[in-house]
């Protein structure tokens, strides 16, 4: 094989692995949270190759250069590099270069050295100091690898008096340092500098602590040393530890004179006498001239930040323990309720006031203690929505539209598991708006709206409710294509007159998603009806509206708290039921002349014109009850997310707070419930899952039998 | 002001080397075969008033060896100038030698230009 062949083969080759190189740099750069292992598994590969069949054909410019690039897929693959957008316009820029590098050197032109320089210090950069460098001055340390956590070290440099002469410069290397990581406290000692007359400027009299914070292991903090580490006192210590969210927790607590002797900046009689007067420990030592004005200064400043982040210091704590305390003060709270409602037992008036007097106050105390628990569970929604920034971001340039996330309220705290779990529906919603909302600029030109759309993402607190809100400002849901598409599906009648918000409501509707995602161009149309169930089984709700060309906002509404709910507790038959009041929009009594029968309809209650259809409870749950005439017993109307109905039972009892219990856990699960709650008699009262009952009293008409007692 | 470095290597092509190297980054090599051309070359930039950063040094050179040298230095007015003396792999003991005349620090032969500039990086702005 001739030379030419030789290099022909390589051009040919590297020409295949240099297209594999940047195809999957690029599907990197696009989902970086979701590392595919096989990818960079290719990536690297094809670095290794290109550096290797270089070597074999003497283009040694191009082996060098790959090694860099080599190196630092060889740690992404390792997971010791984080991918960062950095990271992949550093990489790809690398690769651009050699190809260029590669023609250059094989056809004998001249290579660019500065920008290839440029380019492998940037590289070297990620990797430094990279394992492939032993030939770097060597700190006489093993290096330390697949470190990307940030660590805090303690360095102290005391230096020869002569430093100077051996051309060395402590500023120098605290120059060095800064470019290492970041200098969160420094303590220069001056105690050691001698009067003027004495001075020989040419010593070096100061010596400094430095505590460092840095993502770099600790080999790249010895090579600053490196050169001075043997005739000079220097330390490096790893005081992570003591440095917990960044600050010193041991400074918090600290009098400023107590840090100033620990540091060795005065003495214990300096101290002692500053503390013999009444002004503040640091005024006197400065005034003293026993501490360099400065110094205390700075070392106040840092207390002051040390203090704030002990101030706001966390604990972890295993959720199930949360959990257990939640369900304890529940039941504390309605043992309680409970306990009051013997006080009219007290025969005594005297006792039975002091009796009420004193419940009073427990139950108060007991319903302020249950708050503040709940509160240790909840967590800011902050987290999960700055994830979205990114997604917006890329998303949008892919699509090229402009697109502006504005977020508000990211502080309003939600229940942890709410915050956790309502990442993925929301990421649907954001992507749904993307896809099929925001319009392209020119699209947005055209019907003088502003180029650049805007979504909005809210978290707000209203009438004990936690709402999220997601709208933007695009093209808006085209009512006309959702309803024909509904009914196109069986799911809607063509004939009947649907409210603007029963047609957006098909949007939930299981059936017509599908379709849509089959349709769409982007072949991203996540089925909103999984939106909707995920959200529910959160205890959340969900609604939608939308005007054409204005833009569409949906809003997620969740319940304060997830384990205890005000609730209602009816009866019908022997059984007690309890419905959240949440849910609850009214109790009415209906006069007779009121119930209407429809065909089709079933039953339905004129209540001042409006007609509400009426479903049997014990019906639904084929109970005997006490009462079938509705005018005999109460109806409760309730709000569902489609659906307003009222349910007919036989008394209304009273309201109460009631601890939820699963009962799917230890039982299974029972349509139209979402759990059970223990009354204050002790007894078991299933809770009534407005959204299952309405599943049950409507989308499946043929399992109900409409009563036709009228 | 030009930033000059002081190279001091009797190999022709260590000296090009290093100066092609340090040229893009804005730094004036001053070459000198061997250590007594090398303080030839001190006191004569002195008299033309360039301002040397930094001394590379090989350690062994005809004439006037790299330790030599060093210490020579040492006894000057240049002996704040920082000397990097190049060594090779098997001269473990000539980088402790050096140090202990005065360098400042080594650098291993043979070496790559980013090798180079992180060095002089750690004296030089």
């Amino acid at each position: 094989m001739s030379n030419d062949e030789l290099i022909q083969v390589f051009m040919e080759e590297s020409d295949e692995e240099i297209r594999d190189l940047e195809a999957g740099l690029i599907s990197l750069e696009e989902d970086p949270d979701n590392v595919d292992t096989d990818n960079i598994g290719r990536i690297f590969r094809a670095a290794h190759t290109i550096k290797g069949s270089a070597g074999m054909v003497g283009l040694e410019d191009v082996a060098d250069f790959t090694h860099n690039l080599e190196n630092i897929l060889d740690r992404v693959r390792n997971k010791e590099l984080k991918i960062t957008k950095n990271l992949i316009t550093s990489l790809l820029e690398a690769v651009d270069f050699l190809k260029g590098l590669i023609s250059a050197s094989i056809n004998n032109e001249s290579v660019d050295k500065a920008k290839m320089l440029s380019i492998t210090s940037r590289l070297k950069r990620f990797t430094y100091p990279g394992p492939g460098d032993k030939d770097l001055p060597s700190a006489g340390s093993g290096i330390i690898r697949g470190r990307s956590r940030e660590n805090v070290y303690a360095i102290s440099m005391k230096f020869r008096p002569d430093i100077f002469t051996t051309g060395q410069d402590p500023l120098m290397l605290i120059r060095e340092l800064y470019s290492i990581g970041e200098i969160i406290e420094t303590y220069p000692h001056t105690e050691g500098i001698p009067d003027f007359y004495n001075l020989d400027p040419t010593c070096c009299y100061v010596w400094w602590e430095i505590i460092i914070r840095t993502e770099q292991p600790l080999a790249s903090l010895k090579n600053v040393f490196i050169f001075v580490e043997d005739d000079n006192d220097i330390h490096i210590d790893d005081v992570t530890g003591r440095y917990l969210d960044g600050g010193n927790l041991d400074l918090a607590e600290k009098p400023i004179g107590e840090i100033l002797l620990e540091k060795g900046i005065i003495k214990e009689k300096d101290l002692v006498e500053a503390l013999k007067e009444h002004k503040t420990t640091g005024q006197q030592l400065v005034e003293k001239g026993k501490a360099p004005k400065d110094i205390v200064e700075n070392v106040a400043k840092i207390q002051t930040r040390s203090r704030k982040i002990a101030k706001s210091k966390t604990i972890r704590v295993d959720t199930e323990k949360l959990d257990k305390l939640v369900n304890l003060v529940g039941e504390m709270v309605i043992s309680v309720a409970r306990m009051v409602q013997f006080s009219t037992a007290i025969k005594d008036p005297l006792s039975s006031r002091a009796f009420e007097t004193s419940s009073a106050a427990l139950e108060r105390v007991s319903r302020e203690l249950q708050e503040q628990v709940m509160r240790v569970r909840m967590i800011p929604v902050e987290g999960t929505f700055n994830r979205f920034r990114r997604l917006v971001r890329d998303l949008a340039f892919e699509q090229g539209k402009n697109i502006d996330l504005k977020m508000s309220g990211t502080d309003t705290e939600l229940d942890k598991n709410v915050v956790e779990q309502i990442g993925d529906p929301l990421k649907h919603m954001i992507r749904n708006s993307i896809d099929h909302g925001i319009e392209t600029p020119e699209e947005r030109k055209k019907k003088g709206k502003a180029e650049v759309g805007t979504i909005w993402l809210k978290a707000y607190q209203e009438e004990g409710s936690i709402f999220i809100e997601i709208a933007d400002d695009g093209r808006g849901i085209d009512k006309e294509r959702l309803l024909a598409k509904a009914v196109e599906k069986g799911l809607a009648d063509p004939l009947h007159q649907y409210t603007e918000e029963e047609i957006f409501n098909f949007m939930f509707a299981p059936g017509l998603s599908t379709a849509e995602k089959v349709t769409e161009i982007s072949g991203r149309g996540v089925g909103m009806d999984v939106v909707k169930k995920n959200i529910e089984e959160l205890r959340g709700s969900i609604e939608v509206v939308s005007r054409k060309d204005v833009g569409t906002v949906f809003k997620i509404r969740f319940p304060l708290t997830l384990a205890i709910i005000d609730s209602m507790t009816v009866k019908v038959g022997s059984e007690v039921f309890t419905i959240p009041l949440s849910v609850i929009e009214k109790s009415l009594r209906p006069r007779r002349e009121e119930i209407k029968t429809v065909e089709g309809k079933g039953e339905l209650i004129d209540n001042r014109g409006e007609y509400i259809p009426l479903v049997r409870l014990y019906d639904l749950f084929n109970i005997t009850p006490e009462k079938t005439d509705p005018a005999d017993a109460f109806v409760v109307v309730l709000q569902g997310t489609a659906n307003r109905f009222g349910v007919l039972v036989d008394d209304i009892l009273g309201q109460s707070q009631a601890v939820i219990k699963s009962i799917d856990k230890n039982f299974r699960k029972i349509e139209g419930t979402s759990g059970a709650t223990i009354l204050g008699n002790g007894r078991v009262s299933l809770i009534l899952d407005i959204h299952g009952m309405e599943r049950l009293a409507f989308n499946d008409k043929r399992t109900i039998r409409i009563s036709t007692n009228a | 002001m030009k930033k000059h470095i002081l190279v001091v290597d009797d190999s022709a092509t260590l000296r090009a080397s290093v100066r092609i190297t340090l040229k893009e980054f804005g730094f004036e090599t001053i070459e000198a075969q061997d250590g007594k051309d090398g303080l030839e070359k001190l006191k004569k930039a002195k008299k033309d008033g360039q301002h040397i950063k930094m001394i590379i040094s090989d350690i062994n050179m005809p004439i006037m060896d790299g330790i030599t040298f060093i210490k020579e230095v040492k006894k000057t007015s240049f002996k704040y100038i920082p000397i990097l003396v190049l060594t090779t792999e098997s001269e473990e003991k000539k980088k402790l030698e050096g140090k202990k005349a005065g360098a400042a620090g080594w650098l291993v032969k043979p070496f790559r230009p980013d090798q180079l500039l992180y060095v002089i990086g750690k004296f030089v702005r």
